[in-house]
């Protein structure tokens, strides 16, 4: 177990690029910490960093509060699960996962008990003395954690260690990977750019954007509170609706006008936006936040206009539909997959009031 | 029915296509085949004079030998004998194999090293060390003899086997580390961050990972620094001198054709013995050239 801080972390490359900017970011003994954002976006130079693999180029990080900036990869106790698996192809599985045993010079009784248990704990006893290449992706994927759970270090760094399994294995592996992190009890740092491995993973999540960090938070809070547009556009699949839009009052009520929109604010944060008044403002809400009136749950605050459907995709267990407003105005919406929505069609559709976002559009943070 | 009616011509097309590929390889098997009997030639040339009286070999080609009526009784195995039996061969066999096996080893040793260290460690003027090894590439050796000679007088290191060690060391090394270099900078990068991840040294990651990986190009190597320093005549003439004590098979292999060059039976019988290491040494080796080592530890 380890508690990690990362203390104005910057790192910039040789030909100028900054990769990370000025990162503080403290990551708690026991907690699955989840690096998420677009490719590029620093995410796993940051790892990189903390597995001593780059150079920090300022600022420092510290493992329960030693700063080990200095330290080579050996000396910082931790263990990384790499997004190729870096399995060594000439040694067995068992070599593999021994491998870094070996080379602390722990005993062969140990070492022999010790990866038996690893493997007996992911289901790869039987493959112990197969060669890398003889594995399919998924037991390759095991492996790769396998030695990394025999060293019993104080944190696991796993750099997208789901993205080269097939969409069902991968559904599953990162169930597995979340049972062992509570089995374990150790920190884990993991890095993906997929929202939807981060909302099911992470205790909590760390989203990046061109190497900031945008927001960290628990899944829950990052979706629904989102701090900025990036992570409101970035969290959530399909992304969130964004409009141009500015609030103006009329008597009591304060409407937020975009285009052909006018949507009346709800009581509740009518006194909090008052200083906003006249801004150039987003506002956005999410595509499951947008019903067919027909099948609109109770305890909303709809608000129903009109939409042309011009795309119809029925999933199943729900229907994404796209909508344009009289202005053109393009946007999605979520529904319930029993709603009769054809494409040409001008429907009424209700945005819940309820959960709506509203962003400043020159700083892109959000209001409420 | 319309199963049965679609496939005969997709076997007509098969048949097609085989006639097609036939003609398109054939001339190129052809030219293959002509380009390796006439490699062969001059070898096959020298492996029937070896076995011919030494008369017959002075009045005429070795391909008269073909000519009937076939006479299997001018074929003998007096010329091996003889030059076997002949004073200092043994000895020279001796001195090819001390000379030729620290020569090969001790390049690959230092040039793994080095190929590791310029693919894969961090140093202020790595690129340029590298590219001026790669320089070195094309010195003639030829160059360096007066001079290295001249040192190795004063050191007195001429007419040592470890001068000649060293001098063979000293030309194999720039093609040594090139290759290498280039095959090491190819081994994932993943594989040697996951090493220094798991707690690996450089050393370590060194003899662990990368000397196992790079087995094919150490092979490739070792045999090419092999037969090179086996059939060298000139740098062991230069530095070893006149010396029959320390003489390898190619200067003892010089002195057997004779004065006025009258005993090529017993050069033809030589050179063939003098073949057969190298001829061991890779077929020993093949087992190192192997593709997909990689397999299975980055791509799937």
């Amino acid at each position: 177990m380890a508690h990690i801080v990362f203390e104005r972390v910057t790192k910039q490359y040789e030909n100028g690029f900054v990769a990370v900017k000025d990162l503080n970011l403290a990551i708690e003994a026991d907690e699955f910490l989840v690096l998420v954002g677009p490719s590029g976006c620093g995410k796993t130079t940051c790892l990189r960093m903390l597995a001593g693999l780059e150079p920090i180029s300022q600022g420092s990080i510290y493992i329960d509060g030693q700063r080990i900036n200095e330290r080579s990869p050996r000396e910082r106790d931790i263990a990384m699960v790499f997004q190729s698996y870096a399995l060594y192809p000439h040694m067995s599985v068992f070599d593999n996962m021994a491998f870094s045993l070996q080379l602390q010079g722990t005993p062969k009784a140990d070492i022999q008990q010790r990866v038996q248990a690893a493997a007996t704990q992911l289901g790869i006893e039987g493959l112990l003395d197969r060669k890398p290449k003889q594995l399919s992706g998924g037991q390759r994927q095991r492996v790769a954690v396998g030695r990394a759970i025999v060293r019993n270090p104080a944190a696991f760094l796993m750099d997208e260690p789901l993205s080269n399994l097939d969409a069902k294995l991968r559904v599953q592996a990162r169930a597995e990977l979340s049972k062992l992190h509570k089995k374990l009890g150790t920190t884990f740092v993991y890095v993906t750019h997929d929202q939807v491995e981060a909302m099911t993973m992470g205790s909590r999540i760390a989203v990046m954007n061109q190497g900031i960090l945008q927001q960290v938070d628990t899944p829950q809070n990052l979706y629904n509170h989102p701090n900025n547009m990036f992570v409101a556009g970035f969290m959530g699949s399909p992304a969130m609706n964004f409009f141009q839009a500015s609030l103006k009052p009329d008597g009591d009520q304060l409407w937020i006008e975009a285009g052909a929109l006018r949507l009346p604010v709800p009581a509740s944060v009518q006194a909090s936006l008052q200083p906003d008044l006249g801004q150039s403002l987003v506002f956005g809400i999410r595509p499951e936040n947008i019903y067919d009136p027909q099948f609109a749950p109770p305890g909303i605050h709809p608000i129903d206009l009109e939409a042309t459907v011009s795309v119809v995709e029925m999933m199943g267990h729900e229907m994404i539909v796209y909508l344009s407003l009289v202005d053109g105005h393009e946007f999605l919406a979520r529904i319930d997959p029993r709603s009769r929505f054809q494409p040409g069609e001008t429907v009424r559709v209700s945005f819940d009031m309820n959960r709506f976002h509203l962003f400043d559009r020159a700083s892109e943070q959000a209001l409420v | 029915m319309s199963s049965v009616s679609k496939k005969r011509p997709a076997q007509a097309r098969t048949r097609l296509d085989r006639l097609e590929t036939l003609l398109t390889t054939a001339p190129v098997h052809v030219v293959v085949i002509a380009i390796a009997l006439l490699w062969t030639l001059p070898t096959a040339g020298l492996l029937i004079s070896s076995f011919r009286q030494p008369d017959a070999l002075l009045t005429s080609g070795w391909w008269s030998v073909f000519v009937p009526p076939f006479d299997p009784a001018q074929f003998h195995l007096g010329n091996y004998m003889n030059v076997l039996t002949r004073q200092g061969m043994g000895q020279a066999f001796l001195n090819s194999l001390i000379i030729t096996i620290p020569a090969t080893v001790m390049p690959i040793a230092i040039a793994t090293f080095a190929a590791y260290a310029l693919a894969w460690m961090q140093f202020p003027g790595r690129q340029l060390l590298f590219v001026v090894i790669v320089g070195l590439l094309v010195v003639p050796l030829q160059m360096t003899l007066i001079p290295v000679l001249r040192a190795y007088n004063s050191l007195g290191l001429s007419g040592t086997f470890l001068g000649v060690w060293l001098a063979h060391t000293g030309y194999g090394m720039p093609l040594g580390i090139y290759l290498l270099r280039n095959y090491i900078g190819t081994l994932p990068r993943d594989l040697i961050e996951a090493a220094a991840v798991d707690g690996a040294s450089h050393l370590k990651i060194f003899t662990r990972i990368v000397v196992p990986l790079s087995t094919p190009a150490i092979a490739s190597f070792a045999v090419f620094q092999f037969l090179w320093v086996w059939n060298d005549l000139l740098v062991a003439l230069v530095y070893l001198g006149g010396n029959q004590n320390v003489a390898p098979v190619t200067l003892v292999l010089r002195n057997l054709v004779g004065d006025r060059g009258q005993d090529w039976h017993l050069l033809t019988a030589g050179a063939f013995i003098s073949m057969v290491v190298p001829l061991v040494v890779f077929l020993g080796l093949q087992r190192y050239f192997v593709r997909g080592l990689l397999a299975g530890s980055v791509k799937g």
